[in-house]
């Protein structure tokens, strides 16, 4: 049995740009129960980023896998096209590099693909948070 | 003779013992394809690589595992330890929520789970918001938390290990606590972590989350889980430990 969630979708965005990145998800690939999500805490639907690893984060990260219809939908909004917004897909399961808006990483079409290599596309670090106290 | 063949079934680890004769609050089996789905009432999450939104409780206390999200959903990876299927989250966005189970100490969990790499400020439960309440958790200061924090959210770690955890292969953690002390377990083994003699059990509703404080996300595979609403005795946790390592095959 194969998966119709054949494409894995990786996206990051500037932290300006992340409320309107919601807002495309949300269009295009909805939730199962037709409830809007909050675009005020971006923090709730990706990790946060900086070039240090420190706060404040400067970019929001997310990963997913869509079907080709729901691939389309993306596309066709200019997920993959709006400023401040990166965007990788690769296949799913394999993970195969298919497409990126990052002209440095197109040459690596074909290449297995995974998160950590968009983070070292875009020089990011994740956020480690200091222990509350 | 009946009797003496279930003691001999369990001590060898044997596959006769069901969850089920200690009545678990939560019990999430990964290995039980007839337990997850796409969404509540969609899809089955079958092959390789499909998302699950709906990952059914077996203990029959309706703490089903939920994901109402398409960009946030965990995916399904098929044959992955002991030829069986886990759920994976992807360490950026990808979660699951159990809304409002009530967990009062004393109680008592089990997890077979790899966490795949550091990059989860904190690893398995919370509600994300002022009254977080976490299993184990990952900060800056890396090192790992083990918390059973009350429902004021004071911070009563009874564990901390000296450097960050991290799993690279399966493991099977376990705790149990009576209100007031608790025990911790990886493959059956006590915990070498500090241990804090005085810290009070976590209380309350519990909103489970397969993701970090703050924002932060989880990444990990999680096999199967089993929580209790009573504290076990060593007996018993070698009981069900028996039974999710002949099941997963977690330690020799």
């Amino acid at each position: 049995m194969s998966t119709i969630w054949i494409h894995q979708v990786y996206v990051v965005s500037e932290a300006a740009t992340m409320p309107g990145a919601i807002q495309a998800l949300d269009i295009a690939f909805p939730c199962d129960d037709g409830k809007p999500r909050d675009p005020s805490h971006p923090e709730y639907y990706a990790s946060k980023y900086s070039a240090s690893g420190n706060l404040p984060a400067t970019h929001y990260g997310a990963a997913f896998v869509v079907t080709e219809p729901i691939r389309q939908s993306l596309e066709s909004m200019g997920l993959d096209t709006t400023p401040g917004i990166t965007y990788w897909r690769a296949s799913n399961p394999e993970g195969i590099l298919a497409a990126s808006s990052v002209p440095a990483d197109q040459g690596k079409v074909g290449q297995p693909w995974a998160w950590e290599d968009c983070l070292a596309s875009m020089s990011l670090q994740l956020i480690l948070e200091p222990k509350p106290q | 003779m009946i009797s003496l063949d279930l003691g001999l079934w369990r001590r060898s680890g044997g596959t006769s013992f069901n969850p089920l004769t200690l009545s678990p609050a939560l019990w999430l089996d990964a290995a039980d394809s007839a337990t997850l789905f796409q969404s509540n009432g969609g899809s089955a999450a079958g092959a390789d690589g499909d998302p699950v939104g709906y990952w059914l409780d077996k203990s029959g206390n309706n703490n089903h595992a939920t994901q109402t999200s398409g960009s946030n959903k965990p995916t399904l990876k098929t044959v992955i330890q002991n030829s069986k299927n886990i759920v994976r989250t992807n360490g950026t966005s990808s979660f699951m929520t159990i809304s409002t189970m009530t967990m009062n100490a004393p109680f008592s969990f089990y997890l077979v789970v790899k966490k795949t790499n550091v990059s989860a400020v904190l690893e398995l439960a919370g509600n994300n918001a002022s009254s977080n309440r976490y299993l184990f958790e990952n900060y800056s200061d890396s090192k790992t938390y083990y918390p059973f924090k009350n429902s004021s959210n004071t911070s009563l770690n009874i564990f901390v290990s000296g450097t960050m955890d991290i799993y690279s292969s399966f493991v099977l953690l376990n705790a149990s606590t009576d209100g007031t002390t608790g025990t911790l377990k990886r493959n059956n083994v006590a915990t070498t972590n500090t241990p804090q003699s005085s810290a009070s059990a976590t209380n309350g509703s519990w909103n489970l989350l397969f993701k970090g404080y703050g924002g932060s996300f989880s990444s990990m595979d999680l096999a199967e889980t089993l929580w209790f609403q009573s504290a076990h005795d060593d007996t018993t946790q070698t009981l069900v430990i028996n039974y999710l390592n002949a099941k997963w095959g977690v330690y020799a």
